[in-house]
């Protein structure tokens, strides 16, 4: 066997272990219901997304798919202060400097105590089938055994065959948490994750720097989106409502 | 014609260029919120203008398209969605003149409650411009860039009242959109990784455009990987692009977006952004017809979701509760048309085509009248501090108002001799004339006996509901109520389009003729000559 040949399995059993570990990140993601698990778990779904990126750069010797590594790397690092930016909405006090109300804004450890506060078991009327953590690994898991059947009924067993059914796989789930969320920053996260399922579309799928140059353009186009949600609505919206809970944001239906 | 700058670039630039800049310009203006709106009505008129230029450019030759600036593509089809935009633009934008405001000295006041003026028409405009670059853009995944680019500028306009209500609609409408938006993406990725260009050792740059890959599977230069996997691309595609089309089952954005927005935006919103978004899913239709070579399967799958968005509105307009508001019943009308113009294209023989397109034409028009009608009934009631849910009585009060909601109403349900009624009868009688020759006869007739049954309901779910704002005892006290012949105008202007759209096609008959010939590509059924 040569060099080349024991190089490209080692690249192949490495990236199936990151798109299971993509899967499992997603599934933790799906069944935890504190919202600090769940970024954790969606900031460890992003460093192996990262890594298969790095995989992919030194395998097609391209390094678009190092941009799409930057990209992932920055979101690890920024994701958490957003999150917390969005759960410390307190207003500007007078003559409070802009630095410090920044720093207070963006205050993690200020934040982690709103989510915890904010569990959905320290809330009243809970719903027990959406509360208990083995009913969302169920669905999710079978959302992804969904995804892996219907992909083996229409997709040809091409390569990248488990790339592609990883990502729709990531996009469900996503989907399911969503749906499934208590509150508007566990809604978001969902939404994070089905993200995830795009980049690891187009990590393990596209093959040619035109096509990724084009979704890198198009990621540009949907972080615009992720930050006027995370910058503008959600804080405006708890602002109002005074609650991060989904429940909580019905006036339309009032 | 494809030089690059040529009279198609001109009329183009002319049709872009002026929302463009008074987007521009309404952030360095000052808070004069009419003479913004005024500009903004004066870019419309020219925007519009242009449109119809473009319209006789693209019919000055049989089957005529160019390509401008690489990433750009016109046709017939192209040019009919421009026009559409334009249309409806070009009336909503002349109510952004006679929208509530105050004076300068409670401006301070209003830019806290209200989104500020200068941003309302600087999004309005930019929304206009990147609703008028989608039948534009060649480039699939700009294509979906764009898409989600309306998402972003139209969500502030729908915040534009900034209370708790408004701030509830917007968050729902971009969750709902982008979630859905992402398999739209997933399915484009998908389906241009699913062709093998012959010839290419290297993927060309150019095939992630659509027109290039509408000729090269035409030409058979290129092949598809498996059948398989273009038809999962197409439901990823269809299911994406529904939920900004405003198809079930990700229509829930609609009455809540509909019916918070400022009514000149409701009328974008429901006259044109939905179209939009159908436009993609035609350009993906015809790639997939192509790619499919004689399968039914894209023409089925819009079948389906047409039907169920059609069936599944029935109810919500059906529904008489207080908290049902006017405007979410209009929202809910669009999920109506917007499921009968699929089940239109998804018949996949030309005459349904034809019938879609200009059903189409005629519900944004519709929804332009409604929504600003409606917007006029509910400002003058909102000056006398009437809510919504206790509107009564509109025709007693405003009576040219009252009557023009009221013939607009019965035109979007499909009054005969409106323009609704004449597409709508096409689309039928396409589908009766598939029944002989199809394979599925009774199943079409099935969707056929379903389409009736839900419509007929339909009719009489809004005659409730305009009955309830129409008749009865106003709470406002007769002649308290001035109505503005200008806005009056306007509104009969658009309800005599949907009069004379009910009597014939013409002028648009060889625009529709056209748009239907580059439809009919990848159909099994013989197309128009």
């Amino acid at each position: 066997m040569s060099i080349t040949n024991i190089a490209n399995n080692l690249v192949s059993i490495g990236t199936n272990i990151v798109v299971i570990c993509a899967i499992a990140t997603a599934l933790y993601n799906a069944s935890t219901r504190r919202l600090q698990n769940k970024i954790n778990g969606y900031r460890l779904q992003i460093l192996a997304l990262a890594l298969l990126a790095v995989i992919k750069a030194i395998q097609q010797a391209d390094l678009w798919f190092l941009g799409v590594a930057l990209i992932l790397i920055i979101q690890f690092i920024i994701i958490e202060r957003l999150v917390a930016g969005v759960t410390n909405v307190e207003p500007r006090q007078p003559g409070q400097s802009f630095r410090s109300f920044l720093h207070e804004r963006l205050d993690i450890v200020k934040a982690r105590s709103v989510w915890l506060e904010t569990s959905p078991e320290n809330r009243a009327n809970a719903n027990i089938v959406r509360a208990n953590p083995l009913t969302p690994l169920t669905i999710s898991g079978a959302l992804v055994i969904g995804a892996y059947f219907v992909a083996s009924q229409v997709v040809p067993r091409v390569e990248n065959f488990n790339g592609l059914v990883a990502s729709l796989a990531l996009l469900l789930v996503g989907l399911f948490i969503m749906i499934n969320s208590y509150d508007t920053l566990a809604q978001m996260m969902g939404l994070l994750v089905m993200e995830n399922g795009l980049f690891l579309a187009a990590v393990i799928v596209i093959n040619d720097s035109n096509l990724l140059l084009a979704f890198l353009v198009s990621m540009f186009a949907w972080y615009l989106l992720t930050l006027i949600i995370l910058v503008m609505f959600l804080p405006r919206l708890r602002q109002s409502s005074h609650s991060i809970y989904i429940e909580d944001q019905k006036t339309l239906k009032e | 014609m494809n030089g690059f700058f040529n009279g198609g670039l001109l009329i183009i630039s002319g049709i872009v260029l002026p929302p463009l800049l008074t987007a521009i310009a309404s952030l360095f203006g000052k808070h004069q919120s009419r003479r913004q709106s005024v500009l903004t009505f004066i870019a419309s008129v020219f925007s519009f203008g242009f449109s119809v230029a473009l319209v006789f450019y693209i019919l000055s030759e049989p089957s005529h398209s160019f390509h401008f600036l690489f990433l750009f593509y016109i046709d017939a089809l192209s040019t009919y969605f421009i026009l559409l935009v334009n249309i409806v633009a070009l009336f909503a934008s002349y109510f952004t003149i006679f929208m509530p405001r105050q004076d300068d000295e409670t401006q301070a006041e209003q830019d806290k409650a209200l989104g500020s003026s200068r941003f309302f028409h600087f999004q309005f405009n930019l929304f206009h411009v990147s609703m008028l670059l989608v039948p534009m853009i060649d480039n699939l995944v700009l294509l979906w860039v764009l898409i989600t680019f309306t998402t972003v500028i139209s969500a502030p306009l729908i915040d534009y009242r900034r209370d708790r209500r408004a701030q509830e609609a917007a968050w729902k409408y971009i969750m709902i959109s982008s979630s859905g938006i992402v398999f739209a993406l997933l399915g484009t990725i998908f389906l241009i990784s699913a062709f093998q260009f012959k010839g290419f050792p290297v993927r060309p740059y150019i095939d992630i455009n659509w027109s290039n890959i509408t000729q090269a599977l035409n030409a058979g230069l290129v092949t598809p990987i498996g059948q398989g996997i273009i038809k999962l691309s197409f439901l990823l595609l269809l299911l994406g692009y529904s939920t900004k089309a405003g198809l079930f089952p990700m229509h829930t954005w609609l009455p809540d977006g509909h019916g918070e927005a400022p009514s000149p935006v409701s009328a974008l919103l429901s006259g044109v952004l939905l179209k939009c978004a159908l436009y993609v899913i035609l350009r993906f239709y015809i790639i997939t017809n192509l790619a499919l070579a004689g399968d039914s399967f894209a023409s089925s799958s819009l079948l389906i979701f047409g039907l169920l968005s059609l069936v599944m509105a029935t109810p919500f307009i059906l529904n008489t509760k207080k908290e049902n508001r006017f405007k979410r019943v209009l929202a809910y009308h669009s999920l109506e048309h917007m499921g009968i113009i699929t089940f239109g294209f998804g018949l996949g023989i030309p005459l349904a085509f034809f019938g879609a397109l200009f059903h189409a034409l005629n519900h944004a028009l519709n929804k332009a009248l409604m929504f600003l009608t409606y917007g006029n009934v509910q400002a003058a009631y909102a000056k006398e501090q009437v809510p919504d849910e206790e509107i009564r009585g509109a025709f007693q009060l405003m009576p040219v108002t009252g009557a023009l909601l009221g013939l607009g109403g019965l035109a979007l349900v499909g009054m005969p001799f409106f323009s609704i009624f004449f597409s709508e009868f096409i689309i039928l009688w396409a589908a009766f004339q598939k029944v002989p020759t199809s394979k599925d006869s009774f199943w079409i007739i099935v969707a056929v006996c379903l389409f009736l049954i839900s419509v007929t309901l339909i009719f009489a779910g809004l005659v409730v509901h305009l009955g309830r704002i129409l008749l009865g005892k106003s709470p406002i006290p007769q002649g308290k109520v001035r109505e503005n012949p200008l806005q009056i105008a306007s509104l009969g202007a658009l309800l005599l389009l949907l009069i004379i759209g009910g009597l014939t096609t013409f002028p648009l008959t060889p625009l529709l003729q056209e748009s239907v010939h580059i439809l009919c590509q990848g159909v099994q059924e013989v197309c128009l000559p």
